[in-house]
């Protein structure tokens, strides 16, 4: 028999470890994430510096999912439940007084998505299919169905202003193999597809629409192609597979500069968070490796940074990794030493952009 | 002191480190000790001379105990994450099939898992298993439905029994208390996929293991997608990704058959995408059909033809199903 009972971590790939200063060359920065309650299960949304020192609750209700920030960085939203309704707390971060949440008798409220001027924010009325998308107008506290009312909506984000990207599905609902999903444009009356997109429709599985904050490009994930992999819709060059491997790629996530998109591949066997450049389409590992999974990546406002999840400890934990010359990216774990685990990670955006 | 009186204070030493050896076992309310996997929800089917794996909080002597013998494995362990050990064990050539007992002995404790490791002589290519669904163990007539239908799977020639769905109404222990008193009556491996209580909150992982989790029988595989499938808070876990790396893992299969707490309807999409989309499932097993057994097709384009879709009566009904697996087919026994 061959009993080791030296316990030794050196097997476990942690990145770096890096003093706690390190990580305040911006003493204003804020991340807000979920932490789970062991004792109850339930998930609270919180605020926190990126050293993880300086940490406090947000809302009053434990969260239904991840906390997002509005782009002007006044504003956190998040799924909760309440007597059995699942509704958006819109928490105000900035002194400001506190809407109404958005709730409903007969449905749902999931995926909330702020406009990029921060005055609408988009849902849909259903997790699973089905759903309706309705905009709320903080200034006025009113809610407005799009789409003309159409159904059958899964998630949405702002293209601008005035135009949403959905997540729709396709196909005869009881036809068994013939549904898809499929990205298309959205405005308060009508849907239509997206034009680079066409040809695709009621094909391929799309899903995890992101738009670039810069110039709106899109990039989305795919099956197209046989597993899947992040593409996006570029001027000049039409859809091109960023990612292109042949494990799935998936969850993009626009660098608040435009520069990168940051995604979750498993082409190095575990979960892993990679980046993109689309203009170069080489792929850079961030937080990878053969032993734990790490995801939910999100950039610091400078783009310099990243926070995501990893489970290198055996527990979900919060990390944020600085960029590097030379990947991966060095790492430091916040609440390191806690029994909770974290999830969900959202940097507060630079108020003005 | 004496030599007569050192020997004295020896035998005396033994039997008080015998006497005071602790037992450990699961708590009340059903959370695992020091062995974790396999355990008698997430037990191990083994050819003899296969191997299979145990994860534990403590590393020790492991041997596979039954009414009347006990065989000591093969055994090399490892350290994992999170002060957890790893052991694969392997099983003598001469152990004869049954169902086992796992028993750890370290330090001066020992755990004893029940119906934890199944040896059998060969894996057929074909071959049956049990579906049961909602036990709701706290339901009238729950407990004994639960106990007379385990007691005919005993009795059934299947390979292995699988229970999808609410194990429990309000998670209390006594309820899981009373859902393991039944479970260990069965004569059959059991894997248990539960989904959330509606009351207190059970910390199945502490109770069961992972909840995504996958096994194989032959060239079969099988993969569980685990209770938060179904919830929102799918979009923020790693059970997704446990399920895509799982499914990468499993290729190739003969068979491949997903199976959950909660019907495909109330999968999340990303669960959705994983299983039925991009590494399509040839069927998936869930609890939640209410009185009667019901079937249908994922709705969702893959590459092949569809996946079939399972839910299990719940088990006060007095009923489960019975699936006939072959090189051709994996189906329901029709009558």
């Amino acid at each position: 028999m061959n009993i080791d009972l030296n316990f030794t971590y050196s097997s476990i790939a942690i990145v770096a470890a890096l003093p706690a200063t390190a990580a305040l060359a911006d003493p204003g920065a804020e991340i807000a994430f979920l932490q789970q309650d062991p004792r109850t299960g339930k998930m609270w949304a919180y605020v926190t510096d990126p050293a993880g020192e300086r940490t406090r609750m947000v809302g009053e209700q434990p969260a239904e999912g991840p906390p997002i920030w509005s782009p002007d960085g006044r504003w956190i939203a998040f799924e909760f439940q309440s007597e059995g309704l699942h509704g958006v707390q819109l928490w105000p971060m900035a002194g400001q007084p506190g809407v109404a949440p958005l709730l409903a008798g007969d449905a749902g409220r999931y995926w909330p998505a702020w406009s990029p001027d921060s005055s609408e924010v988009a849902v849909v009325t259903d997790l699973a299919g089905n759903g309706q998308v309705v905009v709320r107008e903080l200034g006025s506290d009113r809610e407005y169905i799009w789409a003309g009312g159409q159904r059958g909506f899964l998630r949405v984000v702002w293209l601008d202003d005035n135009v949403l990207i959905g997540v729709m599905e396709r196909g005869a609902p009881a036809a068994a193999g013939s549904r898809t999903t499929d990205l298309v444009r959205v405005t308060p009356s009508e849907v239509e597809p997206v034009a680079a997109l066409m040809t695709d429709t009621e094909r391929y599985c799309e899903w995890s629409p992101a738009i670039s904050p810069v110039n709106q490009t899109i990039a989305f994930e795919s099956n197209d192609g046989g597993d899947r992999e992040i593409f996006a819709v570029l001027t000049r060059r039409g859809v091109v597979d960023l990612s292109n491997h042949r494990d799935a790629d998936w969850n993009p996530v626009w660098s608040p500069d435009g520069a990168w998109l940051a995604f979750e591949s498993f082409r190095g066997g575990r979960r892993g968070i990679y980046r993109v450049n689309p203009g170069r389409v080489a792929v850079q590992p961030i937080a990878a490796d053969a032993e734990s999974d790490n995801w939910w990546p999100a950039w610091s406002p400078d783009a310099t940074q990243i926070a995501f999840v990893s489970d290198r400890t055996g527990r979900a934990k919060l990390y944020v990794a600085f960029a590097a010359a030379n990947p991966p990216w060095r790492a430091r774990a916040l609440f390191a030493n806690t029994e909770t685990e974290e999830f969900a990670p959202a940097w507060r955006p630079k108020a003005g952009g | 002191m004496s030599f007569r009186s050192s020997q004295h204070l020896f035998a005396l030493l033994v039997t008080t480190a015998i006497l005071s050896a602790r037992v450990e076992g699961r708590s009340d309310g059903g959370r695992l000790a020091v062995l974790l996997t396999p355990n008698d929800g997430r037990p191990a089917i083994v050819q003899r001379g296969g191997t299979f794996d145990v994860v534990a909080r403590a590393g020790g002597t492991l041997h596979l105990v039954s009414a009347e013998r006990e065989f000591e494995p093969g055994v090399e362990w490892r350290v994992l994450a999170d002060r957890r050990v790893a052991a694969r064990c392997t099983v003598p050539a001469h152990v004869p099939a049954d169902l086992y007992a796992l028993r750890l002995r370290f330090e001066d404790r020992e755990d004893l898992m029940p119906r934890a490791v199944s040896v059998v002589d060969t894996v057929p290519t074909a071959y049956t298993f049990l579906h049961l669904g909602d036990v709701d163990i706290a339901a009238p007539g729950a407990d004994a439905a639960f106990r007379e239908a385990l007691d005919k799977a005993g009795g059934s020639g299947a390979l292995f029994v699988l229970i999808t769905g609410r194990i429990v109404e309000r998670g209390s222990a006594e309820e899981m208390n009373a859902f393991f008193g039944a479970l260990d009556t069965c004569a059959l491996p059991t894997f248990v996929a539960p989904a959330l209580s509606r009351g207190e909150h059970v910390p199945f992982e502490e109770v069961f293991g992972p909840q995504v989790f996958s096994f194989r029988i032959g060239d079969d595989a099988f993969v569980c997608v685990g209770p938060e499938a179904s919830t929102p808070t799918e979009r923020l876990l790693n059970d997704a990704g446990t399920l895509e790396r799982l499914r990468r893992d499993l290729k190739p299969a003969r068979w491949t058959v997903g199976f959950g707490p909660e019907p495909a309807s109330q999968l999340g999409v990303r669960t959705r995408l994983t299983l039925f989309v991009d590494d399509p499932a040839d069927c998936y097993l869930s609890g939640g059909g209410g009185d009667a057994a019901r079937a249908g097709r994922i709705p969702w384009r893959t590459w092949g033809d569809s996946a079939r879709t399972y839910a299990a009566p719940r088990v006060a009904r007095g009923s489960y199903i019975e699936f006939q697996v072959s090189p051709a087919r994996i189906a329901p026994k029709t009558p």
